[in-house]
């Protein structure tokens, strides 16, 4: 477990070397300007040149890559285009944000997909499956921020019973955190749920078929039973594994629900810094996002092994 | 009918079991057809035929453990004078009553639970036992099976065990709560044959330690002849012949059981060629008109064109054949 845990862990170089890589091609290949959005349309062509040469983006990519590279490893993110402000405190304030978001929302989405994927796949090729299954691809298929916006219309503006957005942190008011983060977190739990409940299922359906159910109820074991103790935990196996790729398309979408609400996170750090050209705000908001998905992925997966004891080493035996 | 004078320590009596499967676009097929047989307490019986001859089905038939789209349609089932087709009792003697050895141990195992926890679930279900009095059943229970260092390894999960100690496993649960009657399905196919040889040992000595009957299914004629009081044999859905060991044996009767005690590979003699039954089972939707072995028989005459009936011919010893 520790092994694997230090290789997971090691792997992370890679991905990150390759994903920043990416990036830092991707920010300067797409059309604008960094000196033109920072300075203005009226700025001159001498600002511009000079702007470019201050901040050395008038030198090869692979050199700059490199720098870059080199100074965020040793934490230093640079600075703004748009306002001097350092980058790396800035992404710090806002990680705690993003990952109460992410990880709320993702709870929901975890919380709707188990019992739904249980039911439907228990009751398979039934009306309630067919129910469920359909709320899925509802769900599913539904976009985040026209969920959002629903959500707002809804539940702020029609009954007023909660706050259109912004973030005010737990720590100073836990009753203001959680009314405000509410609605992003259904808005992005659910729509992820879409998937999630259809993996439970065919988990669920896949578990149903195997011999030891039959065993069980051989034995005389009930339905109730039959689900949590012998299809639960191996249908979770699965389906954590297959979670811990979903959560990555949830970070993603948590660039648009942040913005709809208004919340400070790292996603909206990500909207400025594309908007702005601001490279270094968006460098380090994007590989902050990396990194928190390669972490979570860890987790779950680490989750799925402790559940199976196929793959936990154990005291004695063959 | 050869059930008709049972004797009165009769445990299970089939009368007539009929199952079919239901089917979208065809007619129901049969799986078994008029099936009749009785386990008489203490007794080990074999059920025997090719696999897709119905013999499993007519096993799980009698726990209510048939597959989605499989039906008794007709028959009776009297266990212990209870009749089990009459309402919902076949679930309720599960476990309890009537227990089930499975075939390919390994997946008849859940992964992810202690084989001691597996072995004890039919007493937490049927028992109301508390946890700590379980763990001490489950412990004489796999050391009755001859699972070395039992108490220890009850905590192992199925993957740490061997196929063979798996299958002992699996014996140790049916037996937990002390049922009289106990259906092994095939329960040493998956495994070597000197363990194969270990699990019938075992089920012959916890006969004549618990007293529980058997009912065991196998495709292996020579293997059940080694234990079994009585042998039935199934073909196509059909029984085709019944008697004891002996009647089956050597005053074999039945075309297709003389095929199956030529074809079981012996060590001795020419082995280049192994000796088979020509040609295939039929498929349960198949219809046949007369005798459902005529296709494969080496001895079919003209009679065979009319379906025969099981016909008893001497004390116990039955028949399914016009030419026997």
């Amino acid at each position: 477990m520790l092994a694997l845990v230090f290789w997971r862990l090691a792997s992370f170089i890679p991905t990150l070397i390759v994903a920043s890589a990416i990036l830092f091609v991707a920010v300067n290949v797409v059309p604008g300007s960094a000196a033109l959005s920072a300075l203005g349309i009226h700025a001159t062509p001498q600002a511009l040149k000079r702007f470019e040469h201050q901040h050395g983006l008038d030198r090869p990519l692979a050199v700059q890559y490199v720098e870059w590279a080199g100074k965020a490893l040793q934490g230093d993110f640079g600075t703004s285009f748009q306002n001097a402000v350092p980058v790396g405190p800035e992404v710090r304030k806002r990680i705690p944000v993003t990952l109460q978001l992410a990880g709320m929302a993702f709870v929901v989405a975890i919380v709707l997909a188990i019992p739904l994927g249980v039911v439907a796949g228990f009751r398979h090729q039934t009306g309630t499956d067919g129910v469920v299954t359909t709320l899925a691809t509802l769900f599913g298929s539904t976009p985040n921020f026209w969920l959002a916006t629903l959500l707002i219309w809804f539940f702020s503006l029609k009954m007023g019973w909660l706050p259109t957005g912004g973030y005010i942190p737990f720590g100073e008011d836990p009753a203001g955190n959680l009314e405000r983060m509410l609605l992003p977190c259904i808005a992005l739990g659910v729509v992820s749920s879409g998937l999630l409940i259809r993996i439970m299922r065919t988990a669920v359906i896949e578990v149903m078929s195997s011999n030891f159910i039959e065993t069980a109820r051989s034995k005389g074991v009930g339905d109730l039973r039959l689900v949590s103790f012998h299809v639960l935990r191996n249908a979770l196996i699965p389906f954590f594994t297959v979670s811990a790729v979903e959560f990555g398309f949830l970070v993603g979408s948590v660039v648009i629900i942040e913005d709809v609400f208004r919340i400070p996170g790292i996603g909206s750090l990500v909207l400025v810094g594309i908007i702005n050209r601001d490279y270094p705000v968006l460098l380090a908001a994007a590989m902050t996002v990396t990194v928190i998905v390669l972490i979570v992925n860890l987790i779950v997966d680490l989750a799925a092994q402790v559940i199976d004891p196929r793959q936990v080493r154990t005291g004695h035996g063959s | 009918m050869t059930d008709s004078g049972l004797a009165p320590e009769s445990l299970l009596e089939v009368e007539g079991l009929t199952i079919v499967l239901r089917h979208r676009h065809r007619p129901p097929a049969s799986i078994a057809r008029d099936v009749s047989f009785h386990v008489n307490a203490g007794e080990i019986v074999g059920l025997i035929g090719e696999s897709g001859s119905g013999k499993t089905m007519t096993a799980k038939s009698l726990i209510g453990l048939l597959p989605d789209r499989m039906d008794v349609v007709s028959g009776r089932v009297r266990f212990r004078g209870r009749d089990l087709l009459d309402g919902d009792d076949p679930a309720r003697v599960r476990g309890r009553d009537i227990a089930l050895i499975p075939q390919d141990a390994l997946h008849a195992l859940n992964p992810v639970k202690t084989i001691g926890w597996q072995v004890g679930e039919p007493l937490q279900v049927h028992g109301g036992l508390r946890r700590r009095r379980i763990a001490s059943v489950v412990g004489d229970l796999l050391e009755r099976v001859h699972i070395p260092d039992a108490r220890r390894r009850a905590v192992d999960y199925p993957h740490q065990f061997s196929g063979g100690m798996q299958q002992r496993a699996l014996t140790a649960m049916a037996l937990s709560m002390e049922p009289p009657l106990i259906l092994a399905d095939e329960p040493t196919t998956a495994l070597d044959v000197t363990i194969q040889a270990e699990i019938i040992d075992l089920i012959g000595e916890l006969r004549d330690a618990t007293g529980a009957s058997f009912l065991f299914i196998s495709h292996d004629l020579a293997l059940v002849s080694s234990f079994c009081d009585r042998i039935y044999v199934m073909y196509a859905g059909e029984i085709v012949e019944s008697g004891t060991k002996d009647a089956i044996f050597s005053h074999t009767r039945h075309p297709y059981t003389r095929a199956l005690i030529g074809a079981a590979p012996r060590l001795a003699g020419n082995p280049e060629r192994l000796p088979t039954i020509p040609g295939r089972i039929p498929r349960p939707h198949e219809e046949i008109r007369g005798c459902r072995f005529r296709e494969r028989c080496p001895d079919a005459g003209t009679a065979c064109g009319e379906a025969p009936r099981l016909e008893t011919a001497d004390g116990d010893h039955a028949v399914r054949c016009w030419y026997a």
